[in-house]
């Protein structure tokens, strides 16, 4: 570690497997940091498009209990197992808080048979009923006991015992070992397989995968802070670019002015600034009563996608060619601002080198 | 190697803040060793289930604890949980009443970034197997004395009683639970951006039914003559789980237990009417605060008195009028808000608060049932109260409480290393007299020791060389006006025993 930090380097965890493992390959790879593995049987690897970087493999607990004792600077975990081993986050630093993948919830389920309980508000009586009428405690069937504690306590639920489980969770109640559960779920089949229900409050978090920082790596190593600040910015950039496409069509028309206006009427093709025109030379020369080609370029949002390109359309646009956009790189990334107030850095010192 | 942390929310407290505070704790602890509080000590870590039995005490949730082999273990939160453990333990067949005081750091899991200790010293006193004013009031005597022998004396002593309440919810018929989840309403109501229609709402939640069982429960209810029974319900229960495909309720419940649970529910359901009385009821007294002959007053208006209300209510005039009377408080500083609702799963009688400076300086009242809750044979009537030591240290400082500096008086200087055993031995002899500080290694440079004897507040210093060594005796320079005298051990000694001027 001493030595590392001596040569500048910066070590970046990633997840080694389970649900995180391939999304965080494509999700880097999509950014433009293909992570290269030499060889798949080695827990280290590099990105050549971040030479300072050492890339290490490893299960997301184990991410988060080194990021915490700065074995490692960064790494990219779920938010799930953040919050659960880094309870206050003292330590660490949330550096972008949803990569926007690996989405998933924290949930408090019972048996769907409880028809009586809907709400946390449920689980307190019952857990009364439990003290009172059987001389024993709820138990509650977990991975995640420091969040489960704490959200029970709360709602109020003070008499509960939890029962630490790694696997299979979600079978507990059935399987006669616990009354209730609280555990990871993305779509909820596997609740509803099991005879559980969710509680209408008992969300106790939303969950993605985010990419997180040892504090005191990012306050004192120069080189940290740095690198944190280029994946920041290419991520940010990278996720707002999967808002938008550019959308280019080829339109007749008398002057550029009047075609921009045209293509401008329309808020939704109104671009981020406006929309770039530009003469076509066709092959087949000479201006028709319509006027001459151009092709307009705009940007759009994602979701308005068709209704611009019906608006194109409407006014006499054609071969409309639409490609994803890469990137979108902001006068600065939010993310990095962001950062910057997290650490209290003066303006000025927050500036790159 | 990294500089080590410290980890958040606890301090260090360095020589001067540990000498001011072990002087502020040392006068209260004299102020309740004067009332016949025996100083008791507990461990710092206990099983997490004992603080659990105070359930519903906001502290909870801030619990530390950790697991060792399968036992969830916690560090002390406050004492009352483990003076009620060892009371149970080794005390129940011993005369009562005792009387025991505590001090020592507790521990609460507070957020970062609010600036909140995590750990912090409480001193206080549980009085066990005392009933009446009279042990209300020295509580309350005594926890005004301790601050006042500090010097702070311009104090607020609030007071509730959670006993009154109790009893007067007793009027409006509701279930255990509903009473119990009325009384821990009570700070809500309390609190401006909650009030009444928070409480409403979080009712409402309570008695939900889910369309499923609503209309289970009703259509038994139509088959039956009046209301649905339990064995109905649970029927029809099983009816409906076999054909939704719901599963089973698992292990823990039956379809009888859910079914029962049915039932109470949608009864506590009818009982909007009633608890809309006992919050307009509740709302009212949350309202009362004031002096405490106008509030006795009001709520002899509006308490729908009975035998056992009326001896309450006698009670607590009764310790107001001690506190006033006997203990020579002055009635100008107290406050009555039989809202104060401190701690609800746990007082059952009154409680207290003293204040200063906008601070809470200490709090706590009476809990009968506590002690028999965690485990004692017999009703044990209790009252305790606590002082926040980091608080109480600021209003000291505020109040002009200064700790006696408790530099040693004299300090020894050997000037060869062949002077050593001589040095320490003149120094074995002066401590039988005062406090000796020994300034290591010889130096045949003293004036570096004279620079340090003047940074540590030493008056006295005593040189030894080679020819005090030899003559047996001792050169002693006044740390302020450097003037040496060469004199013998015994001299010196016996100077000390003259009066000085």
């Amino acid at each position: 570690m001493n030595m590392l930090s001596a040569d500048r380097r910066v070590t970046l965890a990633l997840p080694s497997k389970g649900a995180l493992q391939e999304p965080t390959m494509d999700f880097l790879r999509s950014c433009d940091l293909k992570v290269l593995q030499t060889n798949p049987r080695q827990y280290t690897a590099t990105i050549p498009t971040l030479p300072q970087v050492d890339v290490l493999f490893q299960r997301v607990t184990d991410i988060v209990y080194k990021l915490v004792d700065g074995a490692i600077d960064l790494g990219i975990t779920g938010l799930d197992v953040v919050y659960e081993q880094a309870g206050d986050l003292e330590d660490l630093i949330i550096v972008h808080e949803n990569l926007r993948y690996g989405g998933c919830q924290l949930v408090v389920a019972v048996p769907e048979a409880w028809i009586d309980a809907d709400a946390m508000a449920d689980v307190v009586d019952i857990s009364l009923d439990f003290r009172e009428n059987k001389r024993r405690n709820l138990r509650v069937a977990t991975k995640f006991m420091n969040q489960a504690r704490q959200f029970l306590h709360q709602h109020g639920v003070h008499h509960f015992t939890l029962i630490e489980s790694d696997g299979a969770i979600e079978a507990a109640p059935t399987l006669g070992y616990a009354d209730m559960i609280v555990d990871l779920s993305a779509t909820g089949t596997t609740l509803r397989e099991n005879g559980l229900k969710v509680l209408n409050d008992g969300i106790i978090l939303e969950s993605n995968a985010c990419l997180v920082a040892n504090a005191r790596a990012l306050r004192e190593r120069p080189e940290v802070l740095e690198t944190a600040r280029t994946l920041l910015e290419i991520i940010d950039a990278t996720l707002n670019g999967r808002n938008y496409y550019q959308l280019t069509a080829n339109i007749r028309g008398h002057s550029p002015e009047a075609i921009a206006h045209a293509v401008a009427s329309n808020p939704i093709t109104s671009g981020l600034q406006g929309p770039t025109v530009a003469p076509i030379y066709a092959s087949t020369t000479g201006e028709s009563d319509d006027g001459q080609w151009y092709s307009a370029t705009i940007i759009c949002h994602s979701k308005h996608l068709l209704a611009a390109v019906a608006h194109l359309r409407s006014i006499g646009g054609t071969q409309t060619t639409v490609i994803p956009v890469r990137y979108v790189f902001l006068p600065e990334s939010p993310g990095s601002q962001r950062l910057t107030e997290l650490l209290g850095i003066p303006a000025k010192a927050a500036e790159r080198p | 190697m990294p500089a080590p942390l410290r980890p958040p929310g606890v301090y260090d407290r360095t020589p001067a803040e540990a000498a001011e505070a072990a002087a502020v704790s040392s006068v209260l602890i004299a102020a309740m060793s004067r009332y016949g509080y025996q100083s008791v000590e507990t461990p710092v870590i206990e099983y997490a289930d004992l603080f659990l039995t105070k359930s519903g005490d906001e502290a909870i949730n801030r619990l530390f604890t950790f697991e060792m082999y399968g036992r969830q273990l916690c560090l002390r939160s406050e004492f009352t949980a483990s003076a009620a453990r060892l009371y149970v333990e080794r005390f129940q067949h011993e005369p009562k009443p005792l009387r025991w005081q505590f001090a020592g750091p507790v521990f609460r899991y507070e957020s970062p970034g609010k600036g909140h200790s995590r750990q912090f010293t409480m001193l206080g006193t549980e009085l066990i197997g005392a009933t009446g004013a009279a042990a209300d009031a020295e509580t309350v005597g005594l926890a005004a004395d301790g601050l006042s022998a500090l010097g702070i004396r311009e104090t607020t002593i609030y007071m509730g009683h959670l006993g009154l309440l109790n009893r007067a919810l007793d009027h409006f018929d509701l279930d255990r639970r509903t009473k119990r989840f009325l009384l821990s309403q009570v700070e809500n109501l309390r609190r401006p951006e909650r009030g009444r229609a928070y409480v409403e709402k979080r009712f409402e939640q309570m008695v939900a039914l889910s369309a499923n069982a609503e209309s289970l429960v009703a259509e038994r209810a139509m088959l039956g003559e009046n209301e649905a029974s339990a064995e109905d319900i649970a029927h029809a229960l099983e009816l409906l789980l076999r054909s939704a495909n719901l599963g089973t309720t698992g292990s823990g419940r039956t379809n009888e237990d859910v079914a029962q649970r049915l039932l109470t529910k949608s009864r506590r359901a009818n009982q909007q009417v009633t608890i809309h009385r006992a919050l307009d009821f509740l709302h009212s007294v949350v309202g009362i605060e004031g002096a405490p002959q106008a509030v006795f007053h009001e709520l002899d208006a509006l308490f729908p008195m009975d035998a056992a209300m009326r001896s309450l209510l006698d009670e607590w005039r009764e310790t107001v009028t001690l506190l006033t009377e006997g203990y020579g408080l002055d009635a100008a500083r107290f406050v009555l808000q039989p809202g104060l609702a401190r701690g609800v799963n746990y007082y059952t009688g009154f409680v207290f608060e003293i204040h200063s400076g906008g601070e809470q300086l200490c709090g706590g009242g009476r809990y009968d049932d506590f002690i028999r809750v965690v485990g004692a044979a017999q009703d044990t009537p209790a009252v305790g109260f606590m002082y926040g030591l980091e608080r109480v240290l600021d209003e000291a400082r505020r109040a002009g409480f200064r700790a006696a500096p408790n530099a040693p008086q004299v300090l020894v200087v050997p000037i060869d290393s062949a002077d050593s055993i001589y040095a320490v031995q003149v120094a074995a002899r002066l401590r039988t007299a005062c406090a000796v500080e020994l300034y290591p290694p010889p130096t045949r440079n003293p004036t570096q020791a004279y620079t340090y004897a003047a940074r540590r507040g030493i008056t006295q210093i005593v040189v030894i060389g080679e020819r005090e060594r030899t003559a047996q005796t001792i050169t002693v320079r006044d740390a302020r006006s450097g003037a040496q005298t060469m004199l013998t051990l015994e001299a010196l000694l016996a100077s000390w025993k003259e009066p000085r001027p």
